[in-house]
């Protein structure tokens, strides 16, 4: 069920009534909980199941932590229960197609089965905010949670349950145990960021899509300058895509009366990788952070260590992504430009001295690049666009004039909001706002495409 | 670590209060009420008789409304069906509709085929965006490849029909047991049929403008010219593979047939069926043409079989059924897509077997 689509507003239209009636009474998680689980089983209702069996496990493992006794072995029990389902259903057929090959390799014939599972829509989601919640409690962040129901809804709150944003439990379980009050403006702030993310994914990331797809779907074909506007529009595809998803995601929390946890912060205007991770899906990124870097060490044991860590921290996020060696590359890319720039004394500090404006440009254009192997079919499909961006001729791309109208408006208004310019302000002016919601909703009705595609982000 | 919003990632860039709100709906209101209201001159663009929708479009089911509306008051003759019909292999002077009208020595037929078009989709397309094919003649081609089931359950060897045309499938289809259940999208159509909604959201329809896929073959021309003009070009070619296929024992495949009551893509074309007679078409049904060449023995014998129980249950509606034979081997390309000389075999063949109905069907309106 896709935000926007009709099942999800007749969907939402039934909901929100009733939870708007519950909030104040013990039902409003109860409501929730059916909610989200109508919703998750309207894709696929046998892997309900497997939401329901994680949650049980880590319900019951986490208060077993917060007693005490055997704290690291029930920890243990919750990590391994839902790194097992993601590393059984996400990387199962990743794991044996390349066991065959490596076995083919040395001439052995018999191949080992091919384990493929079907993808549980939104696993990489609700297990690592699982996996963050078990940590909490163990560190002593957050208590544990003492009722289910609380918690089984946190887990599988519908509107951030598929793709995030990740919500820690000491951020959202506070809200759900509370009646959430919900003002007329947050109903409004919620349909302005419905709207915003629905257009977006609808208008914008759609439309890009359809030039990416031709040039990556036979990059053969095409020469340098095409592969370099479809690896552009790329780079704006999955921002337009993911960033349409997270705001639509909040601005329905935003109506229930929830606060989720924001997740983009114009990441094309960062002046620097770290930056850039701190502005792109950052609920993703912090939680690399937290879980995988600062306890694999951080940068507390030297320069060699601490690249290391960002190393690896980034080829493990890559692998989350996707199981493929397309994402592992990207997320090694990621590392190397990480530590490049930051670790590399020398090269950080002639980053420095560069004026911000090219400093941007560097980054964005170096976030461009990684995202080749993001979009590539194969590793093969991908090596063969960087050596025919830097090898092939020069035919015209063929790029939409079009298209570049809503990437323009965008970076110069991700500009503005960076400074303190007169533009940023422009939306403080009403008849702007309503002029702009107006078109937006007439592009949507006249203009943009009939058939919609599936968010980018839906298959991780 | 507090949920409170504030400034940074959290702020809202357009953040409408409720004042602002009551104003876009008052003004999105009156621009949905007046738009159908302006008085609509379908564009009555000229149908060349070798027209297929280009295949980077052939997702936009506005357009196919408006190529069906188009075409219908043109050609007498409507080729619904697949890539097959469409032509996946081939250029556009090459596809099934073009050698029709070559050997009859008329403009009769029209490609109105597209791709991965499964019978679920297309019963979902017919339905409700090709209200223009009624009272015609119609070949409907059935592609047996959609039925084809993998030899050893939970294989992924045979990719699920029901991923294509997605905007065309109801959700529920794609469910473990594939069962068919109508879409939502589908039951509110229902509902809607005949009432103002449905005149309003058909003139909303055909006021949407074409120029964002359009705007990919012609990126530098205004969008003033697609909105201006009927159609957008036709597809000349699109296939980078014209190439027999390899005719070797390996290439061959070995699938079971399914139990045709049960299936929901079978189901779903007796929906078409049941539709376009609704639509008082005259319909013609064409059987494959299935590469049996490329077939290993077991699955050809299971082939015949479900050949004969396709056509006789069609030929019990009273609907003619054409169950193409095997063409030459190497007048294919893969499973089921002739080349430009298996399409002119075909058209042969078919002229040879339904003349009668081919020739004496209904006049252009």
């Amino acid at each position: 069920m896709f935000f926007h689509s009709l099942r999800f507003l007749v969907f939402f239209a039934v909901v929100f009534p009733v939870h708007a009636f519950l909030r104040k009474t013990p039902f409003m998680n109860a409501w929730l909980l059916i909610a989200s689980y109508f919703f998750y089983a309207w894709w696929n209702p046998v892997y309900l199941l497997l939401i329901v069996a994680t949650t049980l496990v880590d319900f019951y493992a986490v208060r077993q932590i917060e007693a005490g006794g055997r704290r690291k072995m029930w920890l243990v029990l919750s990590l391994t229960s839902n790194l097992g389902a993601l590393a059984f259903f996400k990387y199962a057929g990743f794991f044996t197609r390349n066991l065959n090959g490596l076995l083919s390799l040395v001439g052995v014939s018999s191949a080992t089965p091919i384990i493929d599972p079907v993808l549980p829509l939104g696993i990489s989601f609700f297990t690592f905010q699982s996996i963050s919640y078990a940590i909490d409690v163990y560190r002593g962040v957050v208590p544990a949670e003492r009722n289910l129901i609380v918690y089984a809804t946190y887990v599988s709150f519908f509107p951030q349950m598929i793709s995030g944003p990740i919500c820690r439990a000491g951020w959202l379980i506070p809200q759900l145990r509370s009646s959430p009050v919900i003002r007329t403006e947050d109903v409004t702030a919620g349909a302005s960021l419905f709207l915003a993310g629905f257009f977006k994914k609808v208008a914008i990331a759609d439309y890009l899509a359809i030039y990416v797809d031709r040039v990556y779907g036979a990059p053969e074909r095409f020469q340098a300058p095409a592969l370099a506007m479809a690896t552009f529009a790329f780079a704006w595809q999955i921002y337009f895509d993911f960033s349409g998803y997270t705001d639509m995601a909040r601005g329905i929390a935003r109506a229930m009366g929830f606060n989720l946890s924001p997740n983009f912060h114009a990441p094309y205007a960062a002046s620097d990788l770290g930056e850039f991770w701190g502005r792109w899906n950052i609920t993703v990124s912090n939680w690399f952070r937290d879980y995988v870097y600062i306890p694999l060490g951080g940068n507390r044991h030297g320069r060699i260590t601490t690249a290391r860590n960002v190393l690896l921290t980034m080829i493990i996020s890559g692998l989350w992504h996707g199981a493929s060696w397309t994402f592992l590359v990207w997320g090694a890319i990621h590392g190397i430009g990480r530590v490049a720039t930051r670790e590399l004394g020398p090269l950080a500090a002639l980053i420095r001295k560069t004026p911000g404006a090219l400093q941007r440009a560097g980054v964005f254009c170096f976030v461009t690049f990684a995202w080749i192997f993001f979009r590539a079919g194969s590793i093969s499909d991908g090596c063969l666009i960087v050596v025919r961006l830097f090898r092939s001729g020069w035919e015209d791309p063929r790029f939409p004039v079009l298209m570049l109208i809503p990437i323009a408006a965008v970076w110069l208004w991700q500009m503005a909001q960076e400074t303190e310019r007169p533009s940023k302000r422009l939306l403080d002016f009403s008849p702007a706002r309503v002029a702009l919601a107006v078109f937006m909703i007439g592009y949507l009705m006249f203009v943009s495409q009939s058939d919609t595609q599936k968010f980018i982000y839906f298959n991780f | 670590m507090t949920p409170n919003a504030g400034s940074g990632p959290d702020r809202i860039a357009l953040n409408l209060s409720l004042r602002d709100w009551l104003a876009v709906i008052l003004l999105v209101t009156a621009m949905a009420a007046v738009v159908p209201l302006i008085p609509f001159r379908p564009r009555r663009t000229i149908v060349d008789r070798d027209y297929r929708m280009p295949y980077a479009m052939s997702s936009r089911y506005d357009l196919f409304r408006r190529f069906t509306a188009l075409s219908s008051s043109q050609f007498p003759t409507i080729l619904v069906g697949d890539s097959v019909v469409w032509g996946q292999f081939s250029e556009r002077d090459e596809t099934l509709a073009h050698y029709l009208n070559e050997l009859t020595r008329q403009p009769r037929y029209i490609n109105a085929g597209l791709d991965a078009m499964h019978p679920v989709a297309l019963a979902q397309l017919l339905e409700h965006h090709a209200p223009g094919i009624q009272r015609k003649d119609v070949i409907l081609q059935m592609n047996p490849l959609w039925l084809m089931v993998s030899r050893q359950p939970g294989s992924k060897e045979l990719a699920d029909p029901l991923s294509n045309r997605p905007g065309l499938v109801p959700r529920l289809a794609a469910g473990v047991n594939g069962s068919f259940q109508e879409s939502m999208e589908a039951a509110v159509a229902r509902v809607v049929q005949g009432s103002p909604i449905e005149w309003w959201s058909d003139r909303i329809a055909e006021t949407r403008m074409d120029f964002l896929a359009w705007s990919l073959d012609h990126p530098y021309e205004s969008p003033h010219q697609a909105i201006s003009s009927g159609l957008p070009p036709s597809e000349d070619s699109y296939s980078v593979r014209k190439v027999t296929w390899s005719g070797s024992e390996r290439e061959k495949l070995d699938f079971n047939w399914p139990d045709l009551e049960k299936h929901a893509q079978w189901k779903a074309f007796e929906r078409i069926l049941d539709l376009l007679e609704s639509r008082q078409n005259r319909i013609l049904v064409l059987l494959g043409p299935m590469n049996e060449h490329m077939m290993r023995d077991p699955m050809r014998e299971g082939y015949q079989k479900l050949k004969k129980q396709i056509q006789a249950r069609i030929e019990a509606r009273g609907i003619l059924c054409f169950a193409a034979p095997a063409l030459r081997s190497e007048h294919y390309t893969d499973i089921c897509h002739p080349l430009a000389a298996g399409y002119e075999e075909l058209a042969r063949e078919l002229l040879k077997s339904q003349s009668t109905w081919l020739l004496g069907g209904t006049q252009i309106r």
